[in-house]
């Protein structure tokens, strides 16, 4: 089993678009995925049409397997299942504040689930906070959306400074080009500077796209409704471009 | 993680979209899904080993194969119509089933039957798939058509499941629903249409121990002519060559052990018989020559380099048109008034009443047969222990055919003696065949290569292809004796000696090895 993540401390980068969208590409290649909401928005679980059964069951989130486990619905698609969001899951920095070994909870929780799942992917809220720490120790690989803009190349510095700082394998964090609008000269100019000081950012590039800001109105994956359309082409790509990347993590 | 149970009925018609449609509404909406129709055609090889070992060969349109057994299955797409050895399949899993379980036999058409399915998703009021309801249509294979109804649970909408499966109880009722297999596989989709295999051919002769020897004798060899005559429409429609290969063992024991036992015959009888039983098969020497060196293309390709490639591949192009005419003659014959009035008279001989012109025809079967393997079995020893690196191959070859013989015996009567200590013996027997046989294989394999050596009849690269096959062979027939005379020499020794003469009684027999 192999777990991945959708991290950026930055909202609105396009985390949950390319949890939900990575999930369906995975799950429709054959591999058997659960992807677990992990910000209390609950987002994916909305596109993915599934919702938490039990009353502020966040609480029991790192106890133990057995409460996860109960947890999981099936999404409309085969070998897909969806841990939803609960909004008590707001209260996980504090939940783990007061756990012991508290980075490697969420690892620990998630190690059962291989007998069941190939491939775990945790949708993140936007936060560098105790949660992003467990993230960080769970996930084999942790895939970063960045837009080309100033600020989120900021932001993606500060997070390589902070792998660096609290000694987190660097090599981890895989970034790719997000919400990109080639007609912008800004976008054009941040990636070119990006990519000639990070090697690793992924070539794939997922457009702005008016069907990626459908995916809310179909509650569904863009291949569903806009198959034929560039940023249903540009998920599958990334998905077909993660997979040796995950596989050799 | 528990897992889901789908529940299954067996329903007398089909229930629409509509009906379900108006039981879910209070609660549910439903989104219908049509799946296409599928024919399903099932192969199996003349015996139903697929079948017989749990697994189905399936064929669908567009030249789909799979390979169904319990625990999963495998698909190959884009199958010519024409595959049906394993061979004919790309590597991979499906080829090394298909190769393990029915090894040199071919897959034949047995039945076919149509399949639509038809999904309908029961959404909850968020538009979120809660259950799904499977309707599956069976039809075209046997006179009914079959429909069932499944309910497929989704992890974490437990009580959906339940409450779907209440709203469908009173439409369950009016059609009368049946149990089913839960869920029903194709295999038992075919078993409810009433595809079944042949009952399994008793491999025994049913004789009993004192019965008179020329009665035993007489009904085991018509059983093994019926044997060999039942493989003659496969041998003419040239399914695999595993029919002519029965055809020609099964007639090749019955005359063996009419020669192994011929004083239960009165001579004239004896000899008429043998003749007779050596025209039947004799007839097919040639085609089955070619199927085994044909069976072996491949290894032949391995055992030169590369260079001899264009020769040898002309020697099997010209092999295998060789081959396709003698089949021809060989179905012929087959079709023939004379082959008819043969097999006829064969077999109202073997079904005759005994003459009991000897002693021998009216002794004991069991008793009969004890001698025979003993007295075999020391034959061989007396021949092994004359075996050294000077004597010439002959010496060899008749040993194998003394140790055919014997195991033919051991065969023959094997339900008249003790399974566990026979399975032993013959255990020992097969693995010194085994050694004999490859050194006989060399040795004829050589033969039938010389006919094909004649500079005016075939071009240089075909020539010199053979004779390095002939080479190659040679050398192999000369290792091969060196592993002859030590497997001989372990058959020979004494713990195997004692295990034989405590099964076959030697002092009942009067012999001593």
């Amino acid at each position: 089993m192999k777990v991945i993540a959708c991290y950026s401390m930055k909202g609105g980068v396009g985390k949950t678009a390319t949890s939900v969208n990575i999930a369906y590409w995975a799950a429709k290649s054959g591999v058997k995925t659960l992807l677990i909401d992990l910000d209390p928005q609950g987002a994916s679980s909305f596109y993915f049409k599934v919702k938490s059964a039990e009353k502020n069951w966040g609480k029991r989130f790192f106890n133990a397997y057995k409460d996860l486990v109960r947890q999981i619905k099936a999404s409309d698609y085969e070998n897909l299942d969806v841990i939803p969001a609960h909004l008590s899951f707001r209260d996980f920095d504090t939940l783990l504040s007061r756990l012991s070994k508290r980075k490697a909870r969420l690892k620990r929780i998630l190690k059962g689930l291989g007998k069941e799942y190939k491939l775990i992917i945790l949708d993140c809220p936007p936060s560098i906070s105790k949660l992003a720490e467990a993230v960080f120790n769970a996930s084999d690989v942790i895939f970063v959306p960045v837009i080309p803009t100033t600020l989120s190349e900021r932001t993606f510095e500060q997070l390589n400074g902070f792998f660096k700082d609290y000694n987190y394998q660097r090599k981890r964090l895989i970034p790719f080009f997000s919400m990109v609008q080639s007609q912008k000269a800004l976008h054009k100019r941040t990636m070119d500077s990006m990519r000639s000081r990070y090697q690793k950012f992924m070539q794939t590039i997922i457009p702005f796209s008016i069907d990626i800001e459908n995916m809310g109105e179909h509650q569904a994956p863009v291949d569903t409704y806009a198959k034929t359309r560039p940023a249903n082409k540009a998920y599958f790509s990334l998905w077909k471009e993660m997979v040796p990347l995950i596989r050799r993590a | 993680m528990k897992s889901l149970c789908e529940k299954n009925w067996c329903v007398t018609n089909e229930i629409s979209a509509d009906e379900i449609k108006s039981a879910l509404e209070t609660v549910f909406d439903l989104d219908t899904r049509v799946v296409r129709e599928v024919e399903y055609r099932l192969f199996d090889d003349p015996d139903w080993s697929l079948w017989r070992s749990d697994a189905i060969f399936l064929r669908t349109d567009g030249g789909r194969a799979e390979l169904q057994r319990p625990r999963g299955a495998d698909s190959v797409d884009k199958i010519s119509r024409d595959a049906k050895h394993w061979w004919d399949f790309p590597e991979g899993h499906l080829r090394d089933e298909l190769k393990s379980r029915i090894k040199l036999r071919a897959l034949t058409f047995k039945s076919a039957m149509k399949v639509s399915r038809v999904c309908h998703n029961v959404l909850n009021r968020d538009g979120k798939i809660v259950v799904r309801v499977k309707l599956t249509f069976v039809h075209g294979c046997g006179d009914r058509a079959y429909y069932y109804l499944g309910l497929s649970p989704l992890r974490g909408y437990d009580k959906e499941f339940a409450q779907v499966q209440a709203l469908l109880q009173p439409l369950l009722d009016e059609h009368h629903i049946q149990p089913a297999v839960n869920p029903p596989d194709l295999k038992q989709l075919f078993i409810d249409s009433g595809v079944s295999p042949p009952v399994e051919e008793d491999k025994t002769f049913g004789i009993v121990a004192d019965e008179p020897a020329e009665k035993a004798i007489r009904n085991m060899s018509r059983l093994m002519v019926q044997r060999a005559l039942r493989q003659k429409n496969g041998i003419v429609d040239d399914i695999d060559t595993e029919f002519l290969h029965q055809y020609r063992v099964n007639l090749r024991k019955a005359r063996s052990l009419l020669s192994l036992t011929r004083k239960t015959l009165l001579a004239e009888k004896f000899v008429s018989l043998k003749e007779e039983l050596a025209e039947l098969a004799g007839a097919t020497n040639a085609l089955r020559d070619m199927d085994v060196f044909l069976l072996d293309e491949a290894t032949y390709g391995e055992l030169l380099p590369g260079h001899y490639d264009a020769g040898l591949t002309e020697f099997f192009k010209l092999l295998k048109r060789q081959r396709k005419s003698e089949h021809k003659r060989v179905a012929a014959f087959l079709g023939t008034r004379r082959f008819a009035m043969q097999a006829q008279a064969v077999g109202k001989e073997l079904s005759a009443d005994p003459d009991f012109g000897s002693a021998e025809s009216r002794r004991p079967v069991k008793k009969l047969a004890q001698t025979k393997i003993l007295s075999r079995y020391v034959k061989i020893c007396r021949l092994a222990h004359m075996i050294h690196k000077g004597v010439p191959d002959d010496d060899i070859h008749a040993i194998r055919i003394e140790c055919k013989k014997l195991r033919y015996l051991m065969e023959f009567f094997a339900e008249l003696l003790p399974r566990a200590d026979l399975g032993k013996l013959l255990r020992r027997l097969k693995k010194l065949q085994n050694i004999l046989g490859r050194f006989n294989d060399y040795s004829v394999q050589q033969l039938f290569l010389s006919a094909y050596t004649n500079a005016d009849k075939y071009s240089r690269e075909m020539i010199a292809a053979v004779n390095a096959l002939i080479g190659v062979l040679h050398h192999k027939q000369r290792d091969q004796r060196r592993k002859v005379e030590a497997a001989l020499a372990d058959f020979a020794n004494d713990l195997v000696r004692s295990e034989f003469e405590s099964l076959f009684k030697r002092r009942e027999a009067g012999l001593s090895v």
